[in-house]
C-alpha cells in the first residue's frame, strides 16, 4: 500500500526516527520514462534537463538513510498531527509496496499560509491556507530492487541525505589540491584543500578556468590588481598568503577580476554575477 | 479534527452505553410513550440502542484512513479475553448503583476516562458482528491492537490486509 512520510525537524519523541505518516493509499509520483538514462554522478558530467545522475549500492553508503532499508510499513510509523506541520522539511512517498521511494525538498516558503482564491465549485477567497506543492517530478528517487538512487541536482538533496555532498567533495578534491598548490601560493595557518569548503570549491574551479586561459603577461596583470585591492594577502615575492577561506574567497574573486570602483565616491566593491555584453 | 473527535465519542459512546442499559433495566424504567406496552418492549428497545450505536460506528469507520501491515509480523496474540473481565466489571458497577444522580454522575466521568483512553475500541457488540480482537507486535516490534473478522491462526495472516488506523496503535479491518 503507498503512504506518505514527511520528516520533520522538531525534536519530537527521543527516538532520531522522525518521519511520521502524512498520507495513505495515495500516489503521488510516478516513475519518469528517462530514468534509465542515468549516469554515475560525477561533478564533471553534466546533464540535459531530462536526465538524471544515480547513485549505485546506495544502501552501503553512510548517507543513506535508515527506513529505506528497514521493513518498516505503514503501521510502523505515527500520524503526523496538523500542529506539527510547520516542522516539515521533506516528504517522501513510498509507493509500489515499499519498492519506490520519492522523494521531495518542502521549503519553509512552502508551508507558509498563503492567500489565494481556490477554485472548486465556486470561487472561494481562502485568506490563510496551506498546502504542500506537489512537483511534477520528485527531487530523488530511490528503487529498493536495483539499490539506485536517481536525482538531478546534488544541492537540492543535501538537505534530505545528511553527508551527501562528500560527493561534491570528494569530486572536486584534486582540483582544489592543485590549485592550492600553485606557485603563486602560499598556505599559511596549517590551511590546506581539506578545509576548504564547497562555495569556495566552487570558485576555484571557475578561477582556475580562468587561470589557464591567461597568458604569463596577463596573469601578473591580474596579480598586481589583486595585490591593488587585497594588500593583505600580498607578500614580498609577489605570492599571495591563504591563511583562511576568506582568504581564498578574495583570491579567486581576484583572478575572476570581479573587485571595482565606483567611479564617483571610489567605493570598492565585489561584483557578485557577471554578465558579458 | 473535528470528524476524528466525532468519531471518538461515537465509539466511547457504543462501548459505554451497554451500561446504561443494565441501569435502566434493573431499575424498570419504561418509555413514556410505552406506559401502556408490557414492560418488556421497553426493555427491548433500550437493549438495541448500543447495538445501533455499533452499527452506525462500524459505517462511520469508512472516513478513517487506511493502513497496511506489509512485512511479517512477529507475534500474534488474542485480546478479547483480556478485555472482557475488566467490560464485566461496568456491569456490576451499573446494578450497585440505586439513584439516578448517582448514576449519571458515574456514566460521565466513566465516559471521560474511557474517551481518553484506548480501551473505547473494545466493545463487546463488535463480538457480536463476529469481529475478533488481537494485539499484533509488527516487525519493528511495535504492539498494535487489531480489531478484524478474519480469523487469525498465524501471523502471516495479516500480511496485506486493508486496515483502518483508529489512532496509532489501533486497527480495524475493513
Amino acid at each position: 500500500m503507498n503512504y506518505v512520510l514527511a520528516k520533520i525537524n522538531k525534536n519530537i519523541g527521543k527516538r532520531d526516527d522522525k518521519h511520521k505518516i502524512i498520507l495513505t493509499d495515495k500516489e503521488l509520483y510516478s516513475i519518469p520514462d528517462t530514468l534509465s538514462s542515468s549516469t554515475e554522478y560525477s561533478m564533471e558530467t553534466l546533464i540535459d534537463t531530462y536526465e538524471w545522475y544515480k547513485i549505485e549500492s546506495f544502501s552501503t553508503k553512510p548517507y543513506c538513510l535508515q527506513f529505506l532499508t528497514s521493513k518498516k510499513d505503514s503501521t510502523s510509523y505515527s500520524k503526523l498531527e496538523i500542529s506539527d506541520s510547520d516542522c516539515i522539511s521533506y516528504i517522501c512517498s513510498c509507493q509500489n509496496n515499499n519498492n519506490k521511494f520519492y522523494f521531495q525538498k518542502v521549503s519553509k516558503t512552502n508551508l507558509a499560509t498563503k492567500k489565494w482564491i481556490h477554485i472548486g465549485d465556486i470561487f472561494e477567497f481562502q485568506n490563510s491556507s496551506k498546502n504542500i506543492t506537489i512537483n511534477e517530478i520528485a527531487d530523488a528517487i530511490y528503487v529498493k530492487n536495483n539499490d539506485v538512487l536517481y536525482f538531478k541536482k546534488l544541492e537540492t538533496i543535501t538537505s534530505i541525505f545528511k553527508g551527501i555532498e562528500v560527493l561534491y567533495k570528494e569530486a572536486t578534491e584534486k582540483e582544489t589540491k592543485d590549485f592550492l598548490e600553485q606557485n603563486f601560493i602560499i598556505l599559511e595557518n596549517n590551511f590546506n584543500f581539506s578545509n576548504v569548503k564547497n562555495s569556495n570549491r566552487k570558485r576555484i574551479a571557475l578561477a582556475i578556468n580562468a587561470l589557464n586561459s591567461f597568458e604569463d603577461k596577463q596573469k601578473n596583470v591580474v596579480f598586481d590588481y589583486i595585490v591593488d585591492y587585497c594588500p593583505q594577502l600580498s607578500t614580498t615575492e609577489k605570492k599571495f598568503k591563504i591563511a583562511s577561506e576568506k582568504d581564498l574567497e578574495l583570491l579567486s574573486y581576484g583572478i575572476l577580476q570581479r573587485f571595482y570602483t565606483t567611479p564617483t565616491g571610489n567605493e570598492k566593491r565585489i561584483a557578485n554575477s557577471v554578465k558579458k555584453f | 479534527m473535528i470528524s476524528q473527535i466525532i468519531f471518538k465519542i461515537l465509539l466511547t459512546l457504543s462501548s459505554t452505553f451497554l451500561i446504561a442499559t443494565i441501569y435502566f433495566i434493573k431499575q424498570e424504567y419504561i418509555f413514556f410513550c410505552l406506559n401502556n406496552n408490557p414492560k418488556w418492549v421497553s426493555y427491548l428497545i433500550i437493549a438495541l440502542a448500543p447495538l445501533f450505536l455499533s452499527i452506525i460506528t462500524l459505517c462511520c469507520k469508512k472516513f478513517l484512513s487506511t493502513a497496511c501491515i506489509e512485512s511479517l509480523p512477529l507475534a500474534i496474540g488474542d485480546a478479547t479475553n483480556s478485555f472482557l473481565p475488566s467490560y464485566l466489571g461496568y456491569f456490576f458497577v451499573a446494578l450497585s448503583i440505586n439513584s439516578d444522580q448517582t448514576f449519571w454522575w458515574i456514566f460521565v466521568i466513566l465516559f471521560l476516562f474511557v474517551f481518553h483512553s484506548q480501551t473505547i475500541y473494545f466493545n463487546p457488540i463488535f463480538l457480536i458482528f463476529r469481529y475478533k480482537f488481537y494485539y499484533v507486535t509488527t516487525s519493528t516490534n511495535k504492539k498494535i491492537f487489531v480489531i478484524t473478522k478474519i480469523e487469525l491462526s498465524e501471523p502471516n495472516d495479516l500480511v496485506n490486509i486493508k486496515l483502518k488506523s483508529i489512532n496509532n496503535f489501533t486497527y480495524i479491518g475493513i
